[in-house]
């Protein structure tokens, strides 16, 4: 496509501005609503403790909100920060900055929605056990901020395409920005819903069994941890496709290649951390409810979240095949 | 229903109008099917994870949800966690395999 | 905000035209590494240096770490004597330790200091020590029969199979090796790089930030002490979580 570089330039800043603002916005806001809906519901089963549930619910939402301001931030960045040479700008910094704004788009909606369930969840065990209430609110603060990993993830991919955005127009340097911010994107959507899915099982489980406090963190953490794989392997995906691709075939099957690649890992990973989320949630709340046995508990969901990854990992090796191997 | 003559000059009208469209802005037929494979492959694995992920995932949970209850029945429990997700991830591997004919045989 | 991703490497040794092998070191990781190290040292040399029955502020802090990360250590191993469990203690608590002081070395507001974990080499070479600990630790528990077998999957021993049923379990085993080979390697990439893309997401974060509300700066000091000590901390004890429960796995 022949397009003057003003097109391009105005082309991307708006395209790429609405899909971070846009997508980054709704999994924050419906994570919100969910974490006000629980509140609700436990202010009026505890009508007593409704300041210190509206504190807790006030606290969640701050930290929760956090996911969609990093999407205003790239958004506001590549709104308002101009490329180095405006008259050399083409397709390639079209499709940077709407890669960046896929990555923290997606990524965002994910760990926003994700933030919810914890924030609801902590409202619901201060109702149950108001003079534990610091508990419910220290770990939902701490589930909340590893269940924002993916999206910081997203954050570093989408201000490395920005920042590397090149001038002219070429077919595979598209795919490339448009890929790596797809495949970081959409794999931390998933991740971000499985931590948060969690976290808020663990919180439910804090609430109800206060006493296995400890325990249940550390399965949190753990479980949590492992459903950030899916991500962890889009931003691997991600890092390659900016920095270490050899020479890619030129024209359209150069652009085939990274979009297939970004396509598997980034879709991959979302049912892989949701699933491990799933997982990691209920386990959180066998493990508070007989902290005697958390090792084979824990043992265990290890086991089933890494079969539930295989998924991704076939994923990563179709990826890896499409970016090396085929020729 | 289309009467099949009907159908068949549509499709070669269509036929015909590929590689023209294609010729016009330096795109090949071979290299557009390639392409398209590629992709397709990428597709394939990448919305056919999303299934068994899931679904093993939630297979997983309850069988810790059921070890938490009765842990003496632990072994037996994560031998069936594991046979369920064996049957949940074939359709994931369906996808592998689709994904690689596309890589290797079709494209 | 040009100074985001550039890193001062030494691609020759100094004063000098002979080359560093494997693309040069970056230097600022070594400096805040070794630093890190130092004051680690320091610190422990102030909580030791006079045991007190009465302890003092110094060897109170120190008897506090070393009793919590010691309950964390044997109710994750539960190796049957509490001798056995220690062995791993050092490990854990340095490491631990290490991360934590890394973590917060970006705090120092000076272009100089910056977090050796923002360097994928170091949390890789982390990740890679741990994951070599626990595979050691596996071998010498299961024997190296025992450690390959249980790389051919859960199918491979049947004890009780036969016919059909058996060679369906022995063939699986040309499935799950490769899956699970490169799974393992999937716990290095996916332990180090978390660390690494929290760290380096924060000080990211905190310079743009501070570019855009420049005349605001109370948000990003805010937002300094948010991603440097809350997520620091929770990173440097997911990171020790990890390795130890993967240790822990092994062993079992």
């Amino acid at each position: 496509m022949d397009l003057e570089p003003h097109t391009w330039l105005m082309l991307g800043k708006y395209i790429g501005a609405g899909i971070a603002l846009g997508f980054g916005g709704v999994g924050a806001a419906i994570g919100m609503g969910n974490a006000a809906a629980q509140a609700n519901v436990a202010m009026m089963r505890q009508p007593k403790v409704q300041s210190e549930m509206l504190r807790t619910m006030l606290i969640g939402q701050a930290v929760g909100g956090s996911p969609s301001i990093f999407a205003l931030v790239v958004g506001l960045l590549i709104l308002f920060v101009s490329p180095a040479n405006p008259e050399l700008v083409g397709g390639n910094y079209f499709a940077a900055v709407v890669g960046a704004g896929l990555s923290i788009g997606f990524g965002a909606f994910g760990s926003g929605l994700g933030c919810g369930w914890p924030a609801g969840s902590a409202c619901d065990g201060v109702a149950r056990n108001p003079h534990r209430s610091s508990h419910s609110t220290q770990s939902m603060i701490i589930g909340q901020a590893v269940a924002q990993s993916p999206s910081i993830f997203a954050l570093v991919v989408g201000l490395i395409l920005i920042l590397t955005a090149k001038d002219g127009t070429d077919l595979p340097t598209m795919g490339i920005a448009m890929g790596a911010g797809l495949a970081m994107g959409v794999s931390a959507f998933g991740s971000g819903i499985g931590s948060g899915k969690a976290a808020g099982g663990a919180l439910d489980a804090i609430g109800r069994w206060p006493l296995a406090y400890g325990v249940t963190l550390r399965t949190m953490l753990i479980g949590q941890a492992v459903c950030e794989t899916p991500a962890i392997f889009g931003m691997l995906v991600a890092f390659i496709m900016m920095f270490a691709l050899g020479d890619l075939s030129p024209g359209l099957l150069g652009f085939a290649k990274v979009t297939g690649a970004a396509i598997a890992v980034g879709f991959g990973g979302i049912g892989p951390g949701i699933g491990s989320g799933l997982t990691a949630a209920k386990a959180c709340q066998a493990t508070a409810a007989r902290p005697d046995k958390d090792t084979l508990i824990l043992r265990t969901m290890l086991i089933g979240q890494a079969v539930s990854q295989s998924t991704a990992i076939y994923a990563l090796i179709i990826a890896l095949t499409l970016l090396y191997v085929v020729s | 229903m289309m009467d099949p003559t009907t159908i068949l000059t549509l499709m070669n009208t269509v036929a015909a109008q590929v590689p023209e469209a294609a010729v016009a802005t330096g795109i090949s037929g071979t290299a557009l099917i390639k392409a398209g494979a590629l992709i397709g492959a990428g597709i394939c694995m990448g919305f056919g994870a999303i299934g068994p992920g899931i679904g093993e995932g939630f297979a997983a949970g309850k069988a810790c949800e059921a070890i938490g209850r009765s842990p003496q029945e632990a072994g037996l429990l994560t031998r069936t966690m594991l046979i369920g997700q064996a049957v949940s991830e074939s359709t994931g591997i369906y996808s592998l395999v689709v994904a690689l004919l596309m890589l290797f045989v079709i494209s | 905000m040009e100074s985001i991703g550039e890193r001062l490497i030494w691609y020759y040794v100094p004063f000098t035209d002979i080359p560093i092998p494997l693309g040069g070191v970056n230097i600022l990781t070594l400096f805040n590494a070794a630093l890190v190290m130092l004051v680690l040292f320091g610190l422990a040399f102030l909580a030791v240096r006079k045991f007190a029955m009465v302890p003092g502020r110094a060897q109170l802090a120190a008897e506090l770490f070393t009793g919590v990360f010691d309950d964390l250590v044997t109710s994750s191993l539960e190796l049957e004597t509490r001798e056995k469990n220690r062995r791993f203690f050092p490990l854990i608590g340095t490491l631990f330790l290490y991360l934590l002081l890394s973590n917060f070395v970006g705090f120092i507001p000076t272009h100089y200091f910056e977090e050796p974990t923002a360097d994928i080499n170091c949390t890789l070479g982390l990740g890679i020590m741990g994951m070599a600990i626990a595979t050691w630790c596996s071998i010498k528990t299961k024997g190296f029969g025992g450690y390959f077998e249980e790389l051919l999957g859960p199918m491979w021993d049947q004890p009780d199979a036969t016919g059909a049923a058996k060679f369906a379990g022995k063939a699986s085993a040309l499935f799950f090796f490769p899956l699970n080979v490169i799974g393992e390697l999937a716990k290095v990439v996916s332990i180090s790089f978390r660390l690494f893309g929290n760290i380096v997401g924060g000080s990211i974060i905190i310079i743009v930030v501070s570019n855009l509300v420049y005349n605001f700066s109370i948000l990003a000091a805010g937002l300094d002490l948010f991603f440097i000590f809350f997520v620091g901390t929770v990173q440097a004890f997911v990171f020790t979580m990890l390795t130890l429960t993967y240790i822990a796995v092994a062993i079992k």
